[in-house]
C-alpha cells in the first residue's frame, strides 16, 4: 500500500509541476529550459528510485522482495513489455500500416496472456530467484543452465540493441548532445539506480518511468484534440475526426486529387490473415518465454497476485492499444487537411518544412531531399494528397510536432518536451529490466550456479551489482563500435528477433519444466538445442545472413515465401516441444528433487 | 495428490491454451467477415482489433486465474500461497523474516555456502 501511495504522489505530483511549467512557459520562461527542467524530471525519478530501493538483502536484489502488489507490477510490466518501441513506433506503425500496425501490440498483448496461463502462478510458486534457477533446479543439469543462459542473454541482448537504436532518432531531435553522450548519459542514469537496489531499483524506476511516459503520450494526444475539436478528450473526438477525414478524401477524390481507396483508410480488412495469425502467435509464444517479463512476475507476493498481475499487464495495454488509432486519425485528419491539392511546384513555399525534417519522410515514395526531388518522385504538376506523405513509423512519434508546427499549429514547448520526455522514460524502463536481467545472468546463473558453486550469498549480491555497471559498459561498447553497426538491423527486426529466440529456445524448456512430471535433463537439453537451433537457422534464412541460403529455400518451399520474422520462433518452438515430450514419454525421468511438489503449491 | 493435481491441471490448462490460440489464429480471420458499416463511427474491424481482441485476451487470463484458484481449492492447495502470510518463501526458506538467510537452500546438497548473507540493512 505504500508504494501505491507513493506513486499517486508521483501521480499528482507530476500533474502539478506540469501545470506549473505550463503557467511559467505562458509567463515568458524559454522553451528550451522547460524542455530541459523536463529532462531535468526524468533524471531525478531515475536517482529518487536508487535512493528508494537502495539495500544490500538478498531477495530485494533478485525479486524485488516479494513485495509486489498487482496494480504496480502490472504497470511495471506493461512498461517492460512496451518499452521504446511501443512508445515511438506502435503509433507510427498503425499510421503507415492501418490494422496491420496493431499486430504486434496484440501479439505482445497474447504472449503476457499465454505466460500467464502456462507459466506464471507455477513459477511463483518455485519460490526461486530467477528463472534460469528454475530451470537449474527443476532439471538438476548445470549444462542446461549455462544454455537457457546464453540463449536468454542472446535474447535479452537483441531487444536492448532494438530499444536502444530509438534513442539516437530522440537525441538528434530534441538535444544538442552527441548520441554517443545522450547514450551514455542514459545508460549510467539507469545502472546507477540498480547498483543501488537491484531488482527494487528496477521495480521503482519501471513505475515511475510508466507515470512519465503516460503523461507524454497522453498530454500531447491531449493538445491534438484540443487543437481540432474544442475538446481535450480524445476518445470522444476520434470518430468525428474519423468521419471528417473521410469526407475530405471523398472530396479530393471528386476533385481527382486522391484514389477511392484513401477514403477507406482504417477500414480495410487486412487480406493477408495468415501472415498476421503467424506474427501474432509467434510474438506471442516469443514474450511468454522473455526471462524480464518472467522475472518481473515473480516479484510478487503470492502466485495468486502473479496471475492479477498479468491482467493489469493487460488492462494498461489495453489502453495504449485503443490509443494507437487515435494518434493516427487526429493527425492523419490534420495531414489531409493541410496536404490535399498542394501543388507539388508550389511546396518549397507552401510546405518549406518538410524539406527540412528530410530524416523519417518520404513523398510519392522517394526519400525527401529538395523541391527538385519531390517533383521528380511525383511529377511535375502533380496535386498532393494526404497518402503521397508517407512517415517511417520508427520516427514517427520525433516527426509529428515539427510536421504540426510546420502547419502552423503552436505547440506549447511543456507539452512538446513532455512527449519526448515519455519516450526516454520508456527507454529507461525497458533497459532496467534488460540490465538487472543481465546482470542477474552473470552474478546467480554464471558464476553463482554454474562456476563457483560454494560462493557465498553476499558475494553473489556484491557481483549483482558490479555485473550491472558491466553490462551498461558492455552495451556502450557494444553499440558504439563501428563494426557492430554493420550487423544492425532496424530496431523492429532486432527486438522482433530477440522475442524469437526467446520463442524456439527457452519456451519448449520452460514448458517441459512445468508441464512435465517425467522430462529430465536430456530431454530438456535436446528440446532446447533443438528449438534453438532451428530458430536461428530460420532467423538467418529470413534476415539473409550467408550460408543460410539452403534454409531460406527449404522456408521458401514449405512456410511460404511472406513467412514473417515475427513467426520466426514458431518452427522451434513447436520442434523443441514435440522432441522434449517425446522424450519424456519414451525415457521418463523420475527426479528425486521435491521442485515439481512445489510448482503445484503442495 | 501431486499426479492427480497435474492431470487435472493439464486439462484445464489445455482448454485455456486452446482457446488463447484460437484468439490469436482466429482473429484475423473472424476480423475478415465482419461488415464494413461503421459502430458509433469507427469501421468495425478496428473496434475488434482494438476492443474485441484484448477483452478477448482480458477474459481468457481472469476465467484461467480463476480456474486455477478453484483447482487450487479442490486441492486442498493454499491459494494465498502460505509464503504471502509468512512473508517468506516456501520452500527454499532462504529469506525468514528475520532476514537470518539460510544461504544453503540455494544451493544443491551437499554443497554448502561458507558464508553468510549480507544482512538487512534496507530503506
Amino acid at each position: 500500500m505504500i508504494r501505491l501511495k507513493i506513486l499517486n504522489a508521483f501521480f499528482f505530483g507530476t500533474i502539478v509541476l506540469l501545470c506549473i511549467l505550463g503557467l511559467l512557459e505562458r509567463l515568458g520562461l524559454s522553451g528550451d529550459l522547460v524542455a530541459r527542467m523536463l529532462f531535468a524530471l526524468a533524471l531525478v525519478y531515475t536517482l529518487f528510485a536508487g535512493i528508494r530501493a537502495r539495500s544490500v538483502q538478498t531477495n530485494n536484489m533478485f525479486v524485488d522482495g516479494y513485495r509486489m502488489t498487482p496494480l504496480p507490477n502490472g504497470l511495471a510490466m506493461a512498461m517492460v513489455v512496451t518499452g521504446a518501441l511501443g512508445y515511438s513506433f506502435w503509433p507510427g506503425a498503425v499510421y503507415a500500416n492501418q490494422i496491420g500496425g496493431l499486430v504486434v501490440p496484440l501479439g505482445v498483448m497474447g504472449g503476457l496472456a499465454l505466460m500467464g496461463a502456462l507459466f506464471v502462478p507455477h513459477l511463483r510458486r518455485a519460490d526461486v530467484l530467477t528463472p534460469m534457477e528454475f530451470l537449474q533446479q527443476r532439471f538438476s543439469s548445470r549444462i542446461l543452465l549455462l544454455l537457457a543462459t546464453a540463449l536468454s542473454a542472446i535474447s535479452i541482448i537483441l531487444v536492448l540493441v532494438g530499444q536502444v537504436s530509438f534513442l539516437s532518432g530522440l537525441s538528434a531531435r530534441f538535444t544538442t548532445a552527441e548520441p554517443e553522450a545522450a547514450l551514455l548519459v542514459i545508460l549510467i542514469g539507469v545502472a546507477l539506480p540498480l547498483v543501488l537496489g537491484g531488482m527494487r531499483a528496477a521495480s521503482w524506476l519501471q513505475m515511475t518511468m510508466a507515470i512519465l511516459a503516460g503523461f507524454g503520450f497522453l498530454l500531447f494526444l491531449s493538445w491534438m484534440a484540443m487543437d481540432v475539436s474544442g475538446f481535450p478528450i480524445p476518445y470522444l473526438m476520434a470518430s468525428d475526426a474519423l468521419s471528417a477525414t473521410k469526407l475530405l478524401q471523398e472530396d479530393a477524390v471528386v476533385r481527382g486529387i486522391a484514389q477511392v481507396s484513401d477514403t477507406y483508410w482504417l477500414e480495410l480488412v487486412p487480406t493477408n490473415w495468415r501472415i498476421i495469425s503467424l506474427s501474432l502467435l509467434g510474438l506471442a509464444v516469443g514474450v511468454s518465454a522473455f526471462p524480464p517479463l518472467l522475472a518481473r512476475s515473480q516479484t510478487a507476493r503470492s502466485s495468486k497476485e502473479s496471475d492479477a498481475s498479468i491482467a493489469w499487464a493487460i488492462i494498461f495495454l489495453t489502453a495504449l492499444i485503443c490509443t494507437l488509432p487515435i494518434y493516427a486519425i487526429f493527425l492523419r485528419l490534420q495531414l489531409t487537411e493541410f496536404l490535399t491539392g498542394l501543388s507539388v511546384a508550389d511546396l518549397s513555399r507552401s510546405a518549406p518544412f518538410l524539406f527540412d525534417i528530410k530524416s523519417g519522410l518520404s513523398l510519392c515514395g522517394a526519400a525527401i531531399s529538395d523541391a527538385q526531388g519531390a517533383i521528380a518522385a511525383c511529377g511535375e504538376g502533380a496535386r498532393l494528397s494526404a497518402t503521397d506523405l508517407s512517415i517511417s513509423p520508427a520516427a514517427f512519434m520525433t516527426i509529428v510536432p515539427d510536421l504540426l508546427v510546420g502547419m502552423g499549429r503552436e505547440i506549447p514547448q511543456t507539452i512538446s518536451a513532455m512527449l519526448a520526455c515519455g519516450a526516454l522514460a520508456s527507454l529507461i524502463a525497458v533497459v532496467s529490466a534488460c540490465f538487472i536481467s543481465l546482470a542477474h545472468h552473470l552474478a546467480l546463473d554464471l558464476y553463482g550456479k554454474f562456476l563457483g558453486r560454494n560462493a557465498p550469498m553476499s558475494r553473489v549480491v556484491f557481483l549483482v551489482r558490479v555485473s550491472v555497471l558491466l553490462v551498461a559498459v558492455g552495451t556502450y561498447w557494444l553499440l558504439t563500435w563501428p563494426p557492430f553497426a554493420t550487423y544492425l538491423k532496424t530496431p523492429e527486426t532486432l527486438i522482433l528477433a530477440g522475442f524469437a529466440v526467446a520463442a524456439g529456445g527457452l519456451f519448449p524448456v520452460f514448458v517441459l519444466g512445468i508441464w512435465s512430471q517425467r522430462a529430465g535433463k536430456i530431454a530438456a537439453c535436446v528440446a532446447l538445442l533443438v528449438g534453438s537451433g532451428t530458430t536461428i537457422a530460420v532467423l538467418g534464412a529470413l534476415l539473409g545472413v550467408d550460408g543460410f541460403a539452403q534454409v531460406a529455400f527449404s522456408i521458401n518451399t514449405l512456410l511460404g515465401a511472406d513467412y514473417p520474422i515475427a513467426a520466426a520462433g514458431i518452427p522451434g518452438a513447436v520442434v523443441g516441444v514435440f522432441i522434449g515430450f517425446s522424450f519424456a514419454r519414451l525415457a521418463p525421468v523420475k527426479l528425486d528433487n521435491q521442485i515439481i511438489e512445489r510448482l503445484s503449491g503442495a | 495428490m501431486s499426479k492427480s493435481y497435474w492431470r487435472s491441471a493439464k486439462a484445464k490448462i489445455f482448454i485455456i491454451v486452446a482457446l488463447l490460440l484460437a484468439v490469436l489464429i482466429g482473429a484475423p480471420i473472424f476480423a475478415a467477415t465482419l461488415q464494413p458499416n461503421l459502430i458509433v463511427g469507427f469501421p468495425p474491424v478496428l473496434l475488434f482489433f482494438c476492443l474485441g481482441m484484448p477483452l478477448a485476451l482480458l477474459i481468457l487470463t481472469m476465467v484461467k486465474s480463476s480456474m486455477q484458484q478453484g483447482h487450487d481449492r479442490t486441492y486442498e492447495v493454499d491459494t494465498e500461497d502460505k509464503l504471502r502470510r509468512r512473508a517468506v518463501p516456501k520452500r527454499l526458506k532462504s529469506f525468514p523474516v528475520k532476514a537470518e538467510e539460510v544461504a544453503e537452500a540455494h544451493w544443491p546438497k551437499g554443497e554448502r555456502p561458507q558464508d553468510k548473507d549480507a544482512g538487512e540493512t534496507t530503506t
